[in-house]
């Protein structure tokens, strides 16, 4: 993160979930896109997708790009229930003709290299064709198929999927004993009002 | 998806297996209850068994008589003559030709007849009256006069009480158009044509003349009962067509506005065949019905697993887990694709990664 942060610096950045910041979209093509972004969060109330398009002069590594851009940015059209790792990130270069794919640590237990390259591969004959918005919807068909599968996987024993990516899952029972230790009921607190008075 | 596929596939089989099961269910109920009627056979007993053996006994001796027994146990050849009385008797027995069998008559009867041909007593083989019906058929479709033909045999000869003016009267509506023919099988020029009174009004005495005794004459030149009742018909059909055109010509009005008598007939009578031959048959029947069945089961199941797969949240456990280089968010090493060239496929860049590409 280090290395990232001195090539492209240890600043946040803003930004939205769609960004055309190579301007290879028009203008109906963006609402198009970001229809399936919406799409995809309505399937996964919990995952979100970003899209980055940029026309890079001369990036050396684009994988390290996006591991950066995922860690550092800060979407403001994506709502806080949404956090960063829980993100996907598709980043495509337009100039150096390539595009990868990032994604936070919540989903380490379903993603990984060879099926991200796969969900690309998905886009690859509309990436020739320059046909940036049909690849992308197609990409990311491709990753909620690959997602509904783990969510099924998971569903079925979740102990051991999480554990293979040194996940555990949260207790929310103990979590939920934690918070509300110091709580009161309702009655209790009136009580303790009316004895203050 | 694939489970409701099974489930209909297993629907249809168990429908397919409950209709032959009913089938033959009701074919074993059937074949006890014939049992139940015939009589037990007889036991030999031990005498007559020891008879038969020894070849003094002759089955059915009892039955042929005394003399008979002897004659069949004798060596001599004789005539047996029959009797003439009893002669007189197997002549009785023989049916009249000229009488029509009773039970047929309630066929001839019907009110209002839905079909052009009246055959209670099958006097046409099953090809015979498919090509008559559908060529009376296609009449109607072309003439608003529709025929309605009566089969009888050659020799045939009306009983009291059906004849047919009369006939024509009671079970045909007066109001609408239609000629109502007797065809004696093999005998053409028996063949009687009568209309109803809409016709009647319409046309006179000559023009109807001249739908019959052509269609007879035609017919008579035929020397075989089926080609006769093939051109009968046929001429009949022209002849009225002929005479359809000349009421209109006169301004007549064949078939009232209310009603279009042989569209509404024809359309009756062609569902009626097609439904009867589908539910005479049981095995079809509730075959289709089975497929019919699970075809909706599996259209209804897709869609309601589509609708439901589009409307579906997907939520993932909680989980979590300790971060790596430092990265707050995110250290998913995820797939790069090179798109520059249509030469490197993705299976390709799978294995040769360019240098610029490479993992961290």
């Amino acid at each position: 993160m280090v290395h990232a942060d001195e090539v492209f610096g240890s600043g946040d950045v803003r930004v939205r979930k769609f960004a055309d910041v190579a301007g290879a979209f028009r203008m109906k093509e963006r609402e198009s896109m970001r229809k399936v972004l919406e799409r995809f969060e309505a399937r996964f109330p919990q995952l979100f997708v970003a899209v980055y398009l940029g026309a890079f002069e001369d990036l050396n590594n684009l994988r390290q790009f996006g591991f950066w851009m995922l860690n550092r940015a800060a979407y403001e059209d994506v709502d806080l229930e949404r956090p960063n790792s829980n993100g996907i990130l598709i980043v495509v270069d337009v100039n150096g003709k390539s595009a990868s794919i990032t994604y936070g640590y919540a989903l380490n237990p379903y993603l990984n290299e060879n099926s991200t390259f796969a969900a690309l591969s998905a886009g690859h004959p509309m990436f020739l064709q320059a046909d940036y918005l049909s690849a992308l919807k197609a990409v990311v068909r491709k990753l909620e198929r690959t997602l509904i599968k783990g969510w099924r996987r998971v569903r079925r024993d979740p102990e051991s999927v999480l554990a293979k990516s040194g996940q555990t899952p949260t207790k929310v029972a103990e979590m939920l004993e934690g918070i509300r230790d110091g709580n009161q009921t309702a009655e209790e607190e009136e009580n303790m009002r009316e004895v203050e008075s | 998806m694939k489970w409701i596929f099974k489930l209909a596939l297993v629907w249809c089989l168990w429908i397919i297996a409950y209709a032959q099961t009913e089938k033959l269910g009701e074919e074993q109920k059937k074949k006890e209850e014939e049992e139940s009627i015939q009589p037990q056979l007889p036991n030999w007993n031990e005498h007559e068994l020891r008879d038969l053996e020894s070849g003094n006994y002759v089955p059915g001796s009892s039955l042929i008589g005394k003399l008979a027994r002897e004659i069949l146990e004798s060596d001599k050849v004789e005539v047996i003559v029959v009797p003439s009385e009893t002669e007189a008797l197997t002549e009785e027995v023989k049916v009249d030709p000229r009488l029509i069998p009773e039970d047929a008559l309630p066929g001839y009867l019907v009110d209002r007849p839905t079909v052009y041909l009246m055959d209670p007593q099958k006097l046409l083989t099953s090809q015979e009256t498919t090509d008559l019906e559908t060529s009376l058929g296609f009449h109607v479709q072309q003439v608003s006069i529709p025929i309605y033909l009566y089969l009888f045999d050659t020799e045939q000869e009306l009983p009291e009480g059906l004849d047919l003016a009369g006939l024509v009267e009671q079970k045909f509506d007066p109001e609408k158009p239609a000629a109502v023919v007797f065809y004696f099988r093999g005998a053409p020029d028996r063949a009687d044509l009568c209309f109803t009174r809409r016709i009647e009004d319409l046309a006179s005495e000559a023009e109807m003349g001249r739908v019959k005794l052509p269609a007879r004459t035609e017919a008579g030149e035929m020397s075989d009962a089926t080609s006769q009742l093939d051109v009968f018909a046929t001429q009949l059909s022209d002849r009225l067509a002929v005479l359809e055109k000349t009421i209109v010509e006169k301004g007549g009005q064949l078939i009232p506005d209310e009603m279009k008598v042989g569209d509404s007939l024809v359309l009756e009578a062609e569902q009626k065949s097609w439904w009867s031959s589908l539910a005479e048959n049981e095995a079809v029947f509730w075959t289709g019905v089975g497929i019919g069945v699970c075809a909706i089961t599996a259209l209804l199941g897709s869609l309601g697993s589509w609708i439901s797969s589009i409307r579906s949240a997907y939520i993932f456990p909680d989980a979590e887990g300790s971060t790596l280089f430092d990265a707050p968010h995110a250290a998913g090493v995820g797939g790069v694709l090179s798109f520059s060239s249509s030469q490197t496929p993705p299976s390709r860049q799978e294995s040769d990664v360019p240098d610029y590409l490479q993992r961290m």
